[in-house]
């Protein structure tokens, strides 16, 4: 069956953005995609390609203009990270956190546990009453990251999450995004402008290209899992990233 | 240690018999009469005389008064007022001009008239004060509301928060922040509205004892209601820093509020 073994499934997708006087914007076209339960996708392209569109489309943020979504999930609960962080800034680390729970309300004990569980895989125990302004830009993020998990979506939307980070930082909390990837076997959808990024990140690589926005190739990252430090030495890891890089242009 | 901490507070104090000496001495040698500026302990005396026989609390309590209603019902205004135009663009775009035209005139001279519609009671200082206040506090609500980032209304989306979930979760937070730093400036703005109402016309207050210490030549009068508001102003001062720092809790403020 389809629906138990893709994640999410687009159809013909497509947005045209209507202008007055101009003629219309097409900001996307034609999105064909199968995303597998527990596979993590990442999207590239030039600026204006529409990956970020295309991702607030998925997660319902915005409305296609045509084409269709199927989510496996009968609720499509997603989980959804920006680019800045978007903590509360009077709430601390735990709150922030628990905020979905809240919302949803979704307070059980074992609720609990799991997102004490996350934390700790997060690293952020230790941290869990200190407020935002006390946090660097990465533990901010990984806080983002655990409240995007703490309800359990099955998957999970992130948008460019560490574009804001320092080249260290970011390496550090890819090991960790792939750490708790492992863990939680969410699917994940992940925008980035940096191809290493998306290279030693996924499993796919989606590569738009511009005006109008639609999807250039699917390039499978063959890539041994785990992937570490020694990951990024790995020729194949160059062979995939140049070839990326040329698709782009 | 004790200096250091405490330094803010130390200092006037050491500053205050300096300029009592200064008074007294300037008194004394350039022979000034008493009915200009009396002698430091003889105005002392005075005040303690006006506390004694009871007369002055009457005239704090309804300057107070005017104030915390004028400005609890401002605030409240305010903020209604500013969170609808927040949300409503049509209602903004029909608002704002008339807003912005009477924010430019003083909203003091609009004293005599509501001393004429409301009578010389508190009424009339009361409203003048919930205009001073409203109007500050709605641009600071719209403000506030505007400046919430796109994405914290899309994280609200993607959880499939209510209505009602994003008002109080995220607009009200929000909102109280700029509330709080606005608050300040709010209420000495609320005093001076209430002693100018007074002044113009009213049968009791501090700013009633001003006009009627200057109709009577009583410069003691005078004197002492000046001191009574600057003390009032003082402590709403640092009541409202004091409040201001326990609900921004979470935001670094400026510690010089408070010693």
């Amino acid at each position: 069956m389809e629906s138990t073994k893709y994640s999410v499934v687009t159809k013909n997708l497509g947005k045209v953005y209507k202008n007055l006087l101009k003629d219309d914007t097409v900001a996307l076209t034609d999105i064909n995609l199968e995303i597998e339960n527990g596979e993590f996708v990442s999207i590239i392209g030039p600026s204006g390609c529409g990956k970020s569109t295309l991702l607030k489309i998925i997660g319902g943020l915005e409305k296609p203009t045509s084409g269709e979504i199927i989510y496996s999930d009968p609720e499509n609960k997603l989980g959804f990270v920006f680019q800045d962080s978007v903590l509360l800034p009077w709430k601390n680390v735990r709150e922030n956190a628990e905020f979905p729970l809240v919302i949803q309300k979704k307070r059980s004990p074992e609720n609990e546990k799991r997102l004490d569980e996350l934390l700790e895989l997060a690293g952020l125990t230790e941290f869990s009453t200190a407020l935002p302004r006390e946090l660097s830009g990465g533990m901010k993020q990984r806080v983002s990251i655990v409240r995007a998990l703490s309800y359990d979506a099955p998957l999970l939307l992130m948008d460019e999450p560490f574009g804001a980070l320092d080249a260290l930082t970011r390496d550090h909390l890819n090991l960790q995004l792939l750490k708790i990837w492992s863990k939680t076997g969410k699917t994940i959808l992940f925008v980035t402008h940096s191809i290493e990024e998306a290279t030693f990140l996924s499993d796919r690589v989606l590569v738009m290209a511009t005006r109008p926005g639609r999807i250039r190739e699917i390039v499978t990252i063959d890539l041994p899992r785990p992937r570490n430090e020694d990951t990024r030495n790995n020729p194949r890891f160059a062979e995939l990233n140049k070839y990326l890089r040329e698709l782009i242009g | 240690m004790f200096y250091q901490k405490n330094r803010n507070v130390i200092l006037p104090i050491l500053v205050f018999p300096v300029l009592i000496l200064v008074w007294e001495l300037y008194i004394k040698i350039f022979q000034v009469p008493d009915y200009l500026l009396p002698r430091p302990m003889d105005l002392l005396g005075s005040m303690i005389r006006l506390f004694q026989t009871g007369e002055i609390t009457k005239h704090i309590m309804i300057t107070l008064q005017e104030i915390f209603v004028g400005t609890g019902v401002g605030i409240v205004i305010g903020l209604v007022l500013g969170y609808i135009m927040a949300k409503i663009k049509v209602i903004e775009r029909l608002v704002m001009p008339f807003v912005v035209i009477v924010q430019t005139a003083p909203k003091i001279s609009l004293a005599p008239l509501f001393i004429l519609w409301m009578g010389l009671g508190i009424e009339s200082k009361a409203a003048l004060v919930i205009l001073v206040v409203s109007f500050p506090i709605m641009i600071n609500e719209v403000t506030a509301i505007r400046s919430i980032d796109d994405n914290a209304y899309n994280l609200m989306k993607v959880l499939k928060a209510n209505r009602w979930q994003v008002f109080t979760q995220l607009e009200v937070p929000y909102s109280l922040e700029m509330l709080l730093s606005g608050i300040k400036l709010a209420l000495t703005q609320a005093m001076t509205g209430a002693v100018i109402g007074e002044m113009i016309g009213a049968k009791a207050g501090l700013g009633y004892l001003l006009t009627l210490g200057n109709e009577t030549y009583d410069i003691r009068l005078i004197l002492n209601a000046v001191i009574l508001l600057s003390m009032i102003g003082l402590i709403l001062y640092i009541l409202s820093g004091l409040i201001e720092r326990k609900a921004l809790y979470w935001k670094e403020l400026d510690r010089s509020v408070i010693g």
